[in-house]
């Protein structure tokens, strides 16, 4: 069904598909180097992380009174 | 003195003619129209391929210029006397993609099949792509059967 020459014409047509695709890869700079995965969903996609809480900055972790010195068990009273 | 032939037997080649050339009017015409938006967009193809994971990014950006690239010279030989390398050449591009649609159902992927492009118009993958498919195949088939069969 197949002969020699339809062979050889798809070898020939897809030698230049081939040409033509890289160089227009090469015309376009703009594509990205890794394609980013949209929007595939699936069943084993993780849920987007929950944002973490805020943390408190560390002036106000300061005690609004100042410390008065607290005295060791071993130095009380027996 | 010669015979008549008869006129059913006389119409029959050129019947089969008839349909092979609609089945290379119809394949050209659907890959020219899948080429040519995936050619101009084809951050947008590049996309569609990466969600499929089946094959390393890196690769990505090529397949993406590559494969509408293919489409438009099978699409254009068809058109020309080396229509068959161009069947053949849309024959071994439809098997890829039916597979990569059958691999991407099987798996319950639920995405954008990319075969016209992406944007707006982009339709996730179900059986009616691999049904289409297979009757572009048939097309396929139609134009590489010789003559001598028909």
């Amino acid at each position: 069904m197949l002969t020699r020459q339809d062979l050889r014409e798809l070898v020939i047509l897809t030698a230049l598909g081939a040409v033509v695709g890289l160089v227009h890869l090469g015309l376009r700079p703009e594509l990205p180097v890794l394609a980013e995965p949209a929007t595939a969903c699936t069943l084993d996609d993780s849920p987007e992380p929950t944002e973490p809480e805020p943390v408190a900055p560390a002036a106000s972790m300061e005690p609004a009174l100042p410390m008065t010195p607290v005295s060791s068990p071993a130095g009380g009273a027996p | 003195m010669t015979t008549p032939v008869p006129t059913d037997m006389s119409q029959r080649p050129a019947l089969w003619e008839t349909l092979a050339w609609l089945a290379r009017l119809v394949l050209a015409g659907v890959f020219l129209v899948a080429a040519v938006p995936k050619l101009l967009d084809p951050n947008a193809f590049a996309a569609a391929i990466a969600n499929f994971r089946v094959c390393p990014e890196s690769m990505v950006n090529a397949i993406a210029t590559v494969v509408p690239a293919l489409e438009l010279c099978g699409a254009l030989a068809l058109l020309t006397p080396w229509r068959r390398g161009g069947a053949l050449l849309l024959g071994v591009l439809l098997i890829a993609f039916t597979a990569l649609l059958a691999s991407s159902l099987a798996r319950g992927l639920d995405l954008d099949c990319g075969c016209f492009g992406g944007g707006a118009q982009a339709d996730p993958v179900n059986a009616l792509d691999l049904l289409r498919n297979a009757g572009l195949l048939a097309l396929v088939v139609l134009v590489l059967v010789p003559k001598r069969v028909r």
